[in-house]
């Protein structure tokens, strides 16, 4: 049974049009991103399955039951973090997750869970003196105590230092092997090309696109050769030729590298010429990504 | 975990909170024990015109009776204590709540709604109580006040009266537009009803008598002064102060109930 059933889900708020007719399927187990550029509706969309939100239309089952009734029992089975949510601030790190175990039936023990985010050096310090990195990462604790089966993940990272960042995604990857769905929203594109099985590319409350990052990259099969162009030469045309930019590289766009390659070392040869830093590189999902998305 | 340690729990989070944080500690707790200090020194000696007013002669006329300051203010100072801790406080702290998001996390486990309600509620109700005790203590062997006429009547009237400004405190929540018009419109909605109601003195005012008797703040300073005995025309149970403060506590839930919001407003 999928965790997550999303059927042309639409909702405005007055007459902006925030989900248009979105559809997708998240099964259990499974790490699905939700990728899009900010105001593109991905916070909507999980805000509804998270029954926050009540849709204007379309069909949500979320572990079986409608958000939109506000059932315990989907609480109990579901963790989320939100954006911009505060926490008691006068009580501390191991108060707090105490507290929020005794709203869940069988919750995972505490320490477990403070250890687990990486605060245990900051158990008994007091919410409010917590730095923001910290305080994202009690967010994910608070998340994981009732041992949820599935996560939202509303940008979780957002204002992580790069090593926070790390370890968060090793969390949500240790998450993932015990069997958990987790539905993660991000703008950034490292994040869901290392984290999700699958991506759903949103803009404009639209999905553009849903595929893993493997089959996301192949849409935009064509390779970029690229190298200093030579002084004095013109390139010969084997494919589209892309003037350089703030790198100083030109670049050859060709659907068959192996082919084009071969042709362009040929010539510089023959005109007994290096192709300094000359390099072969695969579209990143950035590329493809901004191309969905029309480059915002 | 059952529905009552889940609140209980909750109870206990709120008073930490509470206790922890200066200024919620020093307005909803400290504030009126220093007006308490104040007037207390200032007044020390005199007398007021409960239920009347003083005329030009100086008589207590209007149906009035007078009694010495102490005694008059002791349970004023009380009733403010406990205005203090179920309805500023508590509207503020839950304003302040919803803006930063806190509301909204809590709606998204499976905390029940009424056991939140029950929490801060529950701790208001304490905060209320160790106020009017320590306000009763201070009275006493500082100033002499004598000790409250109807001990079970004063306690469940402060429970009552603290139930029924917790109702309102939840139903103001939903006229206040974000944390930061918190303290203007607690206050606005309150202090002025203080003196009108005469809290501090009494006075000789129909128009503003007639307004105040329209608010429960009124009322409940009646009932307060008849259970601690500083009203001497009245002895025992006044239903009629009861009524109007009830009917309030009624209008508040049922605006509570219906209006209340979890969820930060946001631009």
């Amino acid at each position: 049974m999928p965790a997550i059933v999303v059927e042309d889900l639409r909702k405005s708020y007055g007459p902006v049009r925030a989900v248009q007719g979105v559809s997708f399927t998240v099964e259990t187990g499974e790490v699905f991103g939700l990728l899009g550029p900010n105001g593109a509706g991905k916070t909507t969309i999980v805000e509804i399955l998270e029954g926050y939100r009540r849709r204007d239309g379309g069909r949500v089952e979320v572990l079986g039951e409608d958000p939109a009734r506000g059932a315990r029992g989907f609480k109990r089975r579901a963790g989320m973090v939100l954006q911009e949510c505060a926490v008691e601030p006068y009580l501390s790190v191991r108060e707090v997750v105490e507290l929020h175990r005794g709203y869940y039936p069988s919750p995972l023990p505490g320490d477990e869970v403070i250890d687990l985010v990486g605060l245990s050096e900051s158990a008994d310090v007091r919410v409010m003196r917590l730095s923001g990195g910290q305080q994202r990462r009690l967010d994910l604790a608070l998340a994981l105590v009732g041992d949820p089966e599935l996560l939202f993940l509303d940008e979780p990272t957002t204002g992580f230092d790069p090593s926070a960042r790390r370890n968060a995604w090793e969390i949500v990857r240790s998450m993932r092997r015990l069997g958990k769905t987790i539905l993660l929203t991000t703008h950034y594109m490292d994040e869901a090309q290392n984290l999700t099985d699958r991506i759903c590319v949103v803009s404009h409350g639209q999905v553009v696109r849903i595929g893993t990052a493997v089959s996301l990259r192949a849409e935009r099969a064509a390779t970029s050769i690229r190298f200093v162009k030579p002084d004095g030469l013109t390139v010969p045309e084997v494919g589209d030729l892309m003037p350089s930019g703030e790198d100083g590289l030109v670049a050859v766009v060709t659907d068959t590298p192996t082919r084009t390659l071969h042709e362009l070392t040929a010539w510089a040869m023959a005109h007994g010429v290096e192709l300094e830093r000359l390099e072969v590189t695969q579209p990143s999902l950035e590329d493809v990504y901004l191309e969905l998305t029309g480059g915002e | 975990m059952s529905e009552l340690s889940v609140s209980l729990g909750q109870v206990r989070a709120e008073q930490k909170s509470f206790w922890r944080n200066p200024t919620a500690a020093f307005f909803g707790f400290a504030f009126p024990l220093m007006f308490l200090l104040i007037f207390g020194t200032i007044f020390k000696g005199q007398t007021v015109c409960v239920d009347g007013y003083y005329n030009n002669r100086g008589q207590c006329v209007g149906g009035g009776v007078q009694v010495p300051y102490n005694t008059f203010f002791v349970p004023t100072m009380a009733a403010w204590g406990v205005l203090t801790a179920c309805y500023v406080n508590l509207a503020m702290s839950v304003t302040n709540r919803r803006d930063a998001g806190l509301l909204k996390r809590l709606r998204g486990t499976p905390l029940p709604p009424a056991a939140y309600v029950v929490g801060v509620v529950g701790s208001a109700l304490i905060t209320a109580l160790i106020t009017v005790a320590l306000t009763e203590l201070v009275g006493h062997y500082l100033y002499s006040a004598p000790w409250p006429a109807h001990w079970l009547q004063s306690l469940v009237i402060v429970l009552l009266g603290g139930a029924v400004f917790c109702a309102l405190a939840m139903a103001v929540t939903v006229l206040i537009p974000n944390a930061d018009a918190a303290i203007a419109v607690v206050n606005i909605s309150y202090l002025p009803l203080l003196f009108i109601s005469g809290f501090f003195f009494s006075f000789n005012d129909t128009v503003l008598n007639d307004i105040a008797k329209v608010f429960p703040i009124y009322w409940f300073k009646e009932a307060m002064l008849t259970a601690f005995g500083a009203r001497l025309s009245v002895s025992g149970w006044d239903g009629g102060d009861l009524l109007v403060l009830l009917a309030w506590g009624v209008v508040g839930l049922a605006i509570a109930l219906r209006f209340f919001r979890w969820m930060p407003r946001r631009a």
